[in-house]
């Protein structure tokens, strides 16, 4: 399938204006489709290229499409100045267990800590339930001579005779690339760097990754295991980058910059140290385009929904900022918005916090036993697909409720792709409504509620479960559903506005090149609060700043400041769980009751009760480095007036309700919109890769940088059947 | 199915993962705001929801012998308190002789009230590390209830909406961890008041009567999967008995299927011991309700349903069903012993879903006096082992051991040497130690922890060997070896005694069973096993028939198939088809 570009006004006629522009390029890798967005440094402008990520698409695709995208602009390739891009390189690769042949080096005795991996069952009543494959195999996980106490004493050398024979073991069996952790060294590294220098002397061409380099966070399991996805595959990466470098390089030369998991971008040289730190890169990118987009509406506190094809995520950003945690299970299911513990690969890096859930267009619809409805969390993927697909599938997806309730085109991506009415109700009655006894319209209808509701699921575990009312929000709405199950998630939340960005199909791409070089730091240091050693903390923070002055330094890009942001991981001490509180810079003395009030308010507000008073821990301390740079604007859209009318474009029957039945609906034309334009529900908005579902009840309105604001002149709903 | 048309099918369906939701959202309070490592590392606690007569709805993923063992807890707390249980009031009970397990595990129970009516109720469980026995932490040798802790038959914690800072007190005189107890059951405060949160938004949004008429069908949804599930099986009685090998009171059940009923009877079961290990009467249904959801493979909640079409009859005084003054420790060790007697006793009429089986769970318990800060120690450990094979697949290697203990973690070493008083010298999987099979059991594991600072130590659990199902060999047992290559080496079970700076306790977690004729095992499986150090050439040769050259690590072919014959013409895989 190719998808074409969004035009908008003919070559000849913006060339001209375009001549000095200089423009961004996003570049989002995804499991199935590679996505170029390049937009307009001042004009805002953006023009979207979408193509199937097939065998060597990325290498053997991308330079013609990016050439093509820059002809449909009318551009020239050294107009582009700035690139990032996201991937799911490395989630795939590790899900798909196609990396380097791996080793890991440990400590005596816990060479097994990767594969016991704290013994859990995903499913404690399922006895036969198995746990992931390990990453490796038990043969190449060998053990070394030394040992550290918990406050880093060495109580044994590191026997390095013993370090040069395993090493000389991994590289006789042929392993590319080998993970180091030792215990302990989140206090003391010494050990892991003598093995690491050992290696590069003895078995230089292997890629190599010591834990401390990683994360110098304390668990031995989950550090081993962070460990070993970086180094496994950090050949990808590599191989990725070059490839990209190769293909962007052929036709505008730059350094791309790679999206890391916590919505930050980073260089090409630490993503290829560091790939582990992109397993999210996609959906963070995701995040960051909903905070930029609620910025230009004013609002700083938003709920992104970003609704894919096979999962939905919501994340929250208050102020402007996403939330970022340190842990996430690579693979990992999800069962009622929570990443089942122990049902993928933890690492302990810094992550945008995602509730994701199995809720997306091709997420599969059935009828239990006893007559219980269930969507998700199993998907149609892109193969066999949706029923309406045509390609094979006979199960009912979110996406054929959609479509056989009139809520989407059924010409899909501006025609290209056209669906099959039939197949999906026929999916529909035979799968579910019959088993029900209801109709084919109620059970659609019935779906896409459920399916709503599991998308709620998602956005109470980002606000509610931290305290926060979803009503003090604005929702964002992205990926190619959002626009048509939002409305319907906002009444049930009581949410009052949702807002539709004119790209909301390919956001994430756009996201790429909306952010900051970001760079994190932080050491366990496990220290009572009351007793602080101000002195060690300050030193580590002067190590954190030069390390971090030195990557910005070599990131070769001009930034408008950096700024450095520090933070204290603090728990009541005898807690395993920790908050983390922002604090002033700590070169001068910091001020420690103070901090202590903040810890207890944030935890208040988190669990809804404190321990007031209780003696407290601090945990890890945490740099955050942020290397602001300069962003393209929205564009803007020609001014109108409320007035709508030479937008609409036709009509279409669309099921609201069951009371009510199939209604006709004007349809809009979403190009067509201009600034003020106003809609009222019940309506339907057409755009390229997606339709915006408008129930009555509801107004839209256009935003000048095209933004559809949504907004419920409902009070607040309470539904009760009986 | 008059249900049915009455609800919407959207609704239910919001409703009830609505439920779940609450369950899990509120464990999570309760990990994050709890100190002790039991909770907050080992995640050895669970939450349900209940109607207004104390009938289990809804559950989180957690541990199966505290769900399935919550409901009676809670009946028997609504007889207590009958028309005495006021709006805001959440009672602490923890009495195995009315509901409950072990003293350990606590749970407090909160009415949920909606216009002056209780419509549910919310109950958590957690165990607690130290709850005032003779001996600090986890107790191996009581032999009667009043050795091993404090014992609550149900009183108010909370009073209308108020801690009640009198048993509060009652609590911190006599836990040894005071401290964490107080913030522990703090936390299971938090966390019911988060799962009514829940509840009433449901209630706002969709009415009680809708809220109600889920719950009730949910029950009822389950109560049918497990009826259509009893009615597929062929009719007849079975019977099975466990003695542990002659060293453990007999458990003896005699299960008969007739139509849509299952009894299973216990009667002829030895009488209680005085010893840890009866299992209360709570624990034995619960453990009934995981064996058939295991077999059922249902695709319902897990619920009160479970117990509609079964009969259970455990008569009073016997290991099963104990009565006061037991003592009930150890009662996990009886509940894994049941689980898997009750798996290779419904084998013989459930086809296709039993496996060998699992090695049972085993712990360590620590205590110290006095630490490097001045403070009490004392931390529990829960091991699994191998996991039984299936007819598919080769058993899970150093799994959690289901079901007394599936979904429990173990502790970072980094984190249980911190207070610096015992070091993990090392952890990692026990070669040769998995049930020989066409399929293999799993691999237990090799725990060897030394002592820095003079402590208490009790250990045990375990018990004998998992065994393996049709013609797949036993698992190996568990070993508690204390101080072991020494003069002092001695080997211990189910005991507690006191460890001196530098002694080491080294223990061996029991192998899964394996499934069917080792012989019939892929020859490159065998090979693979040896290759990764789960297998040794010895035993490739012995109990698989595959010989496997030491210098090259590959399977000698003909040697292999030629010993095979010799052995197979034996007929030793007492194979049932």
């Amino acid at each position: 399938m190719q998808l074409s570009v969004i035009e908008r006004n003919s070559c000849h006629m913006i060339s001209a204006m375009q001549g000095g522009e200089h423009f961004y390029l996003g570049v989002d890798v995804g499991g199935t489709f590679i996505d170029l967005a390049l937009v307009g440094k001042t004009s805002g402008k953006i023009y979207l290229k979408k193509y199937p990520n097939k065998k060597n698409a990325v290498t053997g695709q991308t330079g013609e499409m990016l050439r093509k995208l820059c002809e449909t602009a009318c551009i020239q390739p050294d107009q582009i100045i700035y690139c990032t891009f996201g991937t799911t390189a490395v989630t795939n690769a590790i899900i798909t267990r196609s990396f380097s042949k791996t080793g890991l080096i440990t400590t005596r005795g816990f060479r097994d800590t990767l594969e016991i991996a704290r013994q859990v069952n995903p499913d404690p009543f399922n006895p036969y339930r198995r746990r992931p494959d390990v990453l490796v195999p038990r043969s190449l996980r060998l053990e070394v001579n030394e040992r550290l106490s918990p406050s880093g004493v060495t109580l044994e050398p590191l026997d390095k005779d013993d370090v040069v024979e395993k090493i000389q073991y991994l590289k006789e069996h042929g392993v590319e690339a080998i993970a180091v952790t030792l215990l302990h060294s989140y206090v003391n590294p010494a050990h892991e760097k003598e093995v690491k220098k050992l290696l590069e002397d003895i078995y230089p061409e292997a890629y190599v990754s010591i834990s401390s380099d990683v994360h110098l966070l304390s668990r031995e399991f989950e550090r081993t295991s962070s460990t070993v996805v970086n180094v496994s595959v950090r050949k990808i990466m590599n191989d990725l980058i070059d490839g990209l470098n190769g293909v962007i390089n052929e036709v505008c030369n730059l350094d791309t910059f790679i999206m890391r998991s916590d919505g930050g971008a980073m260089t090409q040289n630490d993503a290829r140290l560091f790939p582990v730190y992109t397993v999210e890169s996609g959906p963070a990118a995701g995040v960051i385009i909903a905070a930029a987009i609620g910025a230009s509406a004013d609002c700083k506190n938003v709920l992104g929904l970003d609704i894919g094809g096979t999962t939905a995520k919501a994340a929250l950003v208050e102020d402007g900022k996403p939330h970022v945690i340190h842990n996430f299970e690579v693979g990992g299911e999800i069962h009622g918005g929570e990443v089942v513990d122990g049902s993928g690969y933890p690492v302990m890096v810094p992550v945008i916090d995602l509730a994701e859930i199995g809720a997306g267009g091709g997420s599969i619809a059935s009828v239990s036993a006893v007559g219980e409805l269930k969507v998700g969390p199993q998907s149609a993927g892109a193969e066999p697909g949706p029923a309406c697909y045509g390609w094979g599938g006979t199960e009912p997806t979110i996406c054929d409720a959609n479509l056989v309730l009139g809520r989407i085109n059924p010409f899909l991506v501006g025609g290209e792709m056209s669906l099959d009415q039939d197949s999906a109700k026929f999916a529909i009655k035979k799968k579910i409504a019959d088993k029900l006894g209801i109709s084919m319209e109620q059970a659609a209808h019935a779906i896409i509620r459920v399916a709503n509701n599991n998308m709620i699921l998602a956005l109470k575990r980002v606000s509610v479960k931290r305290g926060r009312d979803p009503r003090d929000y604005a929702i964002i709405a992205t990926g190619g559903g959002g626009a048509q199950h939002v409305c319907d998630i906002a009444s049930e939340l009581n949410i009052r506005t949702a807002i539709i960005p004119e790209f909301s199909e390919i956001a994430s791409a756009v996201g790429m090149i909306k952010t900051d070089v970001r760079y994190e730091e932080s050491r366990s240091v496990n220290m009572d609060f009351a007793s602080i050693d101000k002195e060690a903390i300050r030193n580590i923070y002067t190590g954190f700043v030069e390390k971090l002055q030195t990557q910005f330094e070599s990131a070769n890009i001009e930034f408008k400041k950096l700024l450095y942001m520090y933070s204290f991981d603090i728990c009541y001490k005898g807690q395993s769980t920790y908050i983390s509180i922002p604090i002033d810079n700590v070169q001068n003395s910091f001020d420690t009751p103070k901090i202590a009030s903040h810890f207890e308010l944030a935890y208040k507000e988190e669990y809804g009760y404190n321990l007031e008073g209780a003696p407290l821990e601090l945990v890890n301390v945490v740099l955050t480095g942020i290397g602001v740079l300069s962003k393209p604007a929205f564009r803007s859209v020609d001014k109108g007036t409320e007035d709508s009318r030479d937008a609409r474009v036709d009509e279409r029957q669309v099921y609201f309700t069951n009371e009510e039945g199939f209604i006709k609906c004007p349809v809009y034309a979403r190009s067509e919109l201009k600034e003020n334009n106003k809609i009222t529900g019940p309506a339907l908005i057409d755009q390229y890769g997606t339709v915006t579902v408008l129930p009555p009840g509801w107004t839209a309105r256009v935003h000048g940088f095209g933004h559809l604001i949504l907004h419920n002149t409902f009070k607040q709903q309470t539904q009760h059947d009986s | 199915m008059e249900n049915r048309r009455n609800t919407d099918p959207a609704i239910a369906e919001i409703i009830r993962s609505a439920l779940k939701n609450g369950c899990n959202e509120a464990r999570d309070v309760l990990v994050r705001g709890s100190y002790s490592i039991v909770i907050k590392e080992m995640h050895d606690c669970s939450v349900g929801c209940f109607d207004a007569k104390g009938n289990m709805v809804a559950v989180g993923l957690h541990l199966p012998v505290h769900i399935g063992s919550l409901s009676f807890a809670l009946k028997s707390v609504i007889k207590k308190f009958t028309g005495r249980l006021k709006q805001g009031d959440m009672i602490m009970f923890n009495d195995p002789f009315e509901g409950g397990l072990h003293l350990y595990d606590i749970s407090i129970f909160y009415p949920i009230f909606y216009q002056d009516e209780i419509v549910a109720f919310c109950g958590v469980l957690a165990h607690h590390a130290d709850v005032g026995s003779a001996q600090p932490g986890y107790t191996t040798d009581s032999e009667n209830i009043y050795q091993e802790g404090l014992r609550i038959s149900g009183v108010r914690i909370v009073e209308r909406g108020m801690i009640n800072e009198d048993i509060l007190d009652v609590i911190k005189s006599n836990f040894r961890l005071a401290r964490d107890s107080e913030a522990d059951i703090k936390s299971q405060i938090a966390a019911n008041l988060r799962f009514e949160k829940q509840f009433l938004a449901l209630l706002s949004r969709y009415g009680l009567c809708t809220v109600m008429r889920v719950m009730q069908e949910t029950i009822n949804n389950t109560e049918i999967c497990v009826k259509n599930f009893i009615e597929s099986l062929p009719d007849g009685t079975y019977e099975g008995r466990d003695n542990g090998n002659g060293e453990l009171p007999e458990i003896k059940v005699r299960i008969s299927k007739s139509a849509d009923k299952l009894a299973v009877d216990f009667t002829g079961s030895a009488d209680q011991v005085d010893a840890g290990i009866n299992l209360p009467y709570a624990g034995t249904w619960s453990i009934l309700g995981y064996v058939i959801n295991v077999l059922a493979g249902s695709e319902s909640e897990f619920n009160e349903g479970y117990f509609a079409n079964v009969n259970s009859v455990t008569p009073a005084g016997t290991i099963v069903n104990p009565v006061l003054p037991a003592a009930v420790a150890l009662y996990p060790v009886t509940a894994m012993r049941l689980s898997n007697l009750l798996l290779r006793t419904f084998c013989d009429f459930v086809t296709g879903r039993v496996g060998g089986l699992g090695a049972l769970g085993g712990f360590f318990n620590i205590s110290s006096a006095q630490t490097e800060y001045g403070e009490i120690f004392s931390t529990l450990e829960v091991y699994g082992g191998g996991t039984g094979a299936s007819r598919e697949h080769d058993g899970i290697d150093f799994y959690s051991p289901t079901p007394a203990g599936g979904g429990m973690k173990i502790t970072p070493a980094e984190l249980l040497e911190r207070p610096e008083v015992i070091a993990i010298e090392r952890i990692e999987l026990r070669k040769d130690s998995g049930g020989a099979g066409k399929y293999r059991g799993g691999l237990g594991g090799i725990i060897i922890l030394r002592c820095l600072r003079d402590s208490l130590l009790a250990a045990g659990g375990g018990g004998k060997t998992a065994e393996g199902l049709n013609g797949g060999g036993n698992g190996a047992g568990w070993q508690f070896i204390l101080n072991p290559g020494t003069p002092s080496q001695k080997y211990v079970e189910n005991s507690s005694f006191k460890m001196m700076a530098g002694d080491v306790m080294e223990i061996h977690c029991g192998g899964g069973g394996g499934y069917g004729n080792p012989f019939e095992r892929n020859p490159e499986y065998v090979l693979s096993d040896v290759v990764n150090d789960r297998v040794s050439i010895k035993a490739a040769k012995e109990l698989y028939g595959v010989i496997i050259d030491e210098n090259s690590f590959s399977v000698d072919l003909d040697a292999t198939i030629s010993n095979r014959k010799k052995f197979l013409s034996h007929d030793i895989c007492n194979a049932r088809g």
